[in-house]
């Protein structure tokens, strides 16, 4: 069976003793098995809130309404038990920091062996035969030797690959990368990249790459959706998203990354403004207030999606088809 | 002109700290380098980027130069004067700042923004009237409002602490700032304002600054010059924009070309850089760079090459420095292509 | 010095938010504080409220149940027991914020500077605490009384001595924590002065779990001030404290188990006050539990 995802009108928030705060409003996400999708957004934009719902891992104070349905299952509203059944066998997550993802104390085959308690039909000398090749296929070359090392005597680029291998050993249908190069230095982003991308050649799941840095995303996806305070603005194809974006909160996010321009800038570009509270979201446009094109019905209408192309779709009251 | 701070061959050694063992091993462990014999000038009013990988030693370097760690070697010029003993650590540290990597811990968490910015002051015993006010004018200077003095530090977002470390190395008006990696953990729609607030504030006073980072598309933007580390050496120095269209040392191009483009049209097929960088405990012989660098050949393994000076201001440390129009830049594109037989553009995709 | 410091920070402090009420927010705390504060008062107030001398002895009415005439019975010797316990509450509580408070700001002090301090001189105060630490406390207790003689002040001294030191340990941790945190090398960059750091910059960061501790502390100190007043070592009969009549009321635990009962109470009840009051303290204390979850 292809792997399908699809979010739709999928909001969260989460009660707090100030109040709700909306996370996530009315999102819509689709993907189908062998695309690699980008979710990119500031902090604050809802990118964690999204992947943690996919993941299923929101905490007991968060309340979900609309879909999450993935391979014909509702995510939203399963029960506990095939809940984490999904996680452990479907839905992979690579974290940011791989040190917090594994156990200090045992040793890394001890983890990927235990990672692999389901099955039942495998030895042990199985699967620590499959968690060979696994390292192999994430770039890891003395398979054997690096099982009987602890997480600390691993760098942090070599941590992310095992976390990557973790993540593999399940077969899952959806791999959730999260910030993966984040806490990474340049050529270990360019490994992690390279690797991702290696992999997805084989990989015949969905992946999703979560991640603040333009550069990644554009060196990684194939649809992205761009987030800002809680909502999807604009999403489609990587190239129409860096090339021809139309949201004007993409033109400037895209603006201010210093990696496009190579000649100095006296100034560097930014946004200026805030985001607006979670707590009360504007009845308008999210970005309303921040909007250089902003005008009469931005701030008490909220856009509805124009959809540009097959693929391509903006929430803009300036944005004509 | 003469050099605000120059240092000369600055080493800070890693040493057991174990005294036990230390008595116990008749033939102790060689000390380690953590900084190698780093010579470097910042002048009055420029500002320097120190570049490098986490392990590189560039934060170490920073704060040895404020004498915050001990040196095991080397000279430290100030102002014109020799900066020894503790004291004239105390008089350096008087008219420099430096910004914390993490601007929310580098805050006392249990004091209020207020009393924050203004005790620099008051430990310099600078007069000052009204504290409140005080405080209030140099959070105007950063842009924040005037009711923030009576926030905590947790209550600040990255952006806004990073404003208060700003106001807060700047009140004591500083001849030099150091910053290390003052846009770590910010947006890029952030990071441009703290960089643009830097960038005014010394337009108005004048200091010298040296920003320690690892983000190579930030400090294209901000620094007049730029010196790459690798494992605790210097291994090139130059202008910034000449040391981005012509890279010198095959790291420096490597890190250039690492960098991910916000282009999907330019996506990279090849990787520029295998490897990871190695520790100082276990330095690799002859070029440290050899273990990594795409067109090491045999005497970088055999022989360390000196820090030498090639066109203009521009200082390599590398027996095959990628000239333009050389055969090493020729074989750095070739060995960086073959990889995956696939061509490597990134080279030509960014022009300077 | 400290003048200094303290008049730098008085312009900018803005008028705190009544303390008392950002306390009683949990009501946990509002509770333990009603608890503490009622035994504080009791312990004040014992001659007024007492309804009997706590010495007065009748033998004839020995052992008597609770009644309307003795609210919580007698005693072996006749003795009426709320009284006791009214004025236990006094002698109770003096030697146990006495002594944990001053073991409490010697444990502080040395802490610190252990802490903060060269290393020659944190090795000497460490094998300090280890040594007083290894005292038996029983041993030390009939040493120091030899030398001083018996009585409440020799009582402090002991236990502040023989307790000092697990504070001591506890701060020091807790400053070699955060001596290399960024804000103190911040601070020695701005060549803010050793008393500085120390005082207002690791202090109010390391205080809190002591505070905890110190108040968890007091009823413990309460009962060891009863084990050793039992002894003799302590407190002389007939003066009264909660102590002595738990241990009395073991003796004819099987023909009055009010004694114990009553007696035991208010050190439960002691025991939760001072607990929960010093978790809700440490709430108040640290800004960021203070404000909540950030959303």
């Amino acid at each position: 069976m292809t792997a399908r995802l699809a979010a739709h009108d999928l909001s969260v928030r989460y009660a707090t003793p100030l109040g709700d705060v909306h996370a996530l409003r009315h999102v819509d996400i689709e993907a189908s098995a062998g695309e690699v999708i980008g979710i990119v957004g500031e902090s604050g934009c809802g990118k964690s809130t999204l992947v943690t719902a996919l993941a299923n891992l929101l905490p007991g104070n968060a309340r979900v309404s609309g879909s999450i349905v993935y391979n014909g299952t509702d995510l939203v509203g399963l029960d506990p038990h095939r809940q984490r059944m999904l996680r452990g066998d479907e839905i992979a997550l690579v974290g940011q920091d791989p040190m917090t993802a594994f156990n200090p104390v045992l040793t890394i085959g001890d983890q990927l062996v235990d990672f692999q308690h389901h099955r039942h039909d495998l030895s042990r000398r199985q699967k620590e035969a499959r968690i060979a090749e696994t390292l192999a296929r994430v770039g890891i070359s003395d398979a054997r030797r690096r099982m009987d090392s602890y997480p600390h005597e691993l760098s942090g680029g070599m941590r992310q690959r095992v976390a990557i291998a973790a993540a593999l050993m399940t077969d899952p249908g959806l791999l959730i990368a999260d910030e993966p190069t984040t806490a990474l230095d340049v050529t270990m982003e360019a490994q992690i990249i390279h690797l991702l991308r290696e992999l997805r050649r084989e990989f015949n799941g969905i992946i999703i790459v979560v991640s603040h840095h333009l550069g990644v995303i554009a060196e990684l996806c194939d649809r992205v959706y761009v987030m800002y305070a809680g909502e999807v603005v604009e999403d489609g194809d990587v190239d129409a998203i860096f090339h021809d974006a139309r949201h004007p909160y993409t033109r400037a996010l895209l603006a201010c990354d210093p990696a496009r321009f190579h000649d100095r800038l006296d100034r560097l570009p930014t946004i200026p403004g805030s985001l607006p509270s979670l707590m009360t979201p504007p009845a308008g446009c999210v970005y309303a207030a921040r909007c250089e094109r902003a005008f009469a019905p931005c701030s008490n209408t909220a856009p509805a999606a124009t959809q540009l192309t097959a693929t391509h779709a903006a929430r803009c009251h300036a944005v004509h088809a | 002109m003469k050099p605000l701070l120059a240092v000369e061959n600055l080493s800070v050694t890693f040493v057991r700290p174990n005294l036990f063992s230390r008595l116990l091993d008749p033939n102790p462990p060689p000390a380690f380098n953590i900084i190698d014999a780093v010579t470097m000038a910042l002048m009055p009013g420029e500002t320097v980027g120190l570049v490098g990988e986490s392990g590189s030693g560039k934060t170490t370097l920073a704060r040895a130069m404020l004498g915050l760690v001990k040196a095991a070697a080397g000279t430290i010029v100030f102002d014109g004067r020799p900066v020894r003993v503790p004291a004239d650590f105390r008089a350096l540290r008087r008219r420099a700042a430096m910004m914390f990597q993490d601007p929310v811990a580098s805050l006392s968490p249990r004091l209020r923004v207020g009393t924050l910015l203004t005790e620099p002051l008051a430990i310099q015993r600078v007069p000052m009237p009204n504290r409140r006010l005080t405080a209030q004018a140099l959070l105007a200077r950063v842009g924040l409002p005037a009711s923030f003095v009576d926030r905590f530090p947790h209550e600040l977002s990255g952006g806004q602490a990073r404003r208060v470390g700003v106001a807060r190395a700047l009140s004591i008006k500083p001849d030099l700032l150091l910053a290390d990696e003052p846009t770590a953990g910010l947006d890029v729609s952030v990071q441009g304002d703290v960089l643009n607030l830097i960038a005014e504030l010394k337009r108005d006073l004048g200091f010298a600054a040296m920003i320690v980072t690892h983000n190579l598309a930030m400090i294209r933007h901000v620094s007049d010059r730029l010196a790459i580390m690798y494992l605790g050496r210097l291994v090139e120095t130059g202008p910034t924009q000449d040391v981005f269209a012509e890279p010198l040392h095959p790291y420096t191009a490597t890190l250039i070309a690492s960098e991910p483009v916000p282009d999907p049209r330019q996506r990279r097929d090849s990787l520029a850089i295998r490897g990871e960088i190695p520790s100082v405990f276990s330095r690799p012989s002859g070029c440290e760079f050899h273990t990594r660098c795409p067109i090491a050949r045999e005497r970088c393994r055999s022989e360390a090459p000196a820090y030498r000076r090639m066109q203009g201001e521009r200082m390599v440390r590398c027996h095959f420095p990628l000239e333009t129009g050389g055969q090493e830049r020729d074989a750095f594109a070739r060995a960086s292509t073959n990889h995956r037989g696939k061509r490597h553009d990134q080279m030509d995709h960014r022009p300077a | 010095m400290s003048s200094v410091a303290d008049s730098d920070l008085s312009g900018l402090r803005r008028r705190r938010f009544p303390a008392l009420q950002a306390l009683l927010a949990d009501p946990i705390t509002g509770i333990a504080l009603v608890l503490v504060v009622g035994f504080l008062l009791t312990a004040a107030l014992a001659p007024w409220l007492a309804p009997y001398p706590p010495t007065q002895i009748n033998v004839l009415h020995k052992l008597q149940p609770p009644s309307a005439e003795h609210w919580f019975g007698t005693d072996h010797l006749g003795r009426d027991l709320l009284s006791r316990v009214i004025y236990g509450a006094r002698t109770a509580l003096m030697i146990a914020i006495v002594s944990v408070s001053i073991a409490g700001i010697v444990g502080l002090i040395l802490g610190l500077i252990a802490g903060y301090g060269p290393r020659w001189l944190d090795g000497i105060l460490v094998l300090t605490f280890d040594s007083l630490n290894s005292l038996p406390m029983i041993m030390f207790a009939l040493a120091i009384i030899t030398v001083a003689g018996a009585g409440t002040g020799t009582l402090i001294l002991v236990i502040a001595m023989t307790s000092f030191p697990s504070y001591a340990r506890l701060i020091r941790a807790q400053t070699l924590a955060l001596k290399n945190s960024d804000y103190i090398l911040a601070e020695r960059l701005f060549d803010a002065s050793p008393f500085r750091i120390l005082f207002i910059h690791l202090l109010p960061n390391v205080v809190g779990p002591l505070i905890i501790l110190l108040s968890m502390d007091i009823p413990v100190v309460i009962m060891v001030e009863a084990g050793l007043s039992f002894l003799g070592l302590g407190v002389r009969p007939p003066t009264p404290s909660w102590g002595s009549i738990l241990y009395d009321g073991y003796t004819s635990i099987r023909a009055a188990p009010f004694v114990v009962i009553f007696g035991g109470l208010p050190l439960i009840l002691a025991t939760l006050g001072f607990t929960f009051l010093g978790e809700g303290l440490r709430d108040y204390l640290d800004p960021r539990l203070r404000a909540g979850r950030p959303g």
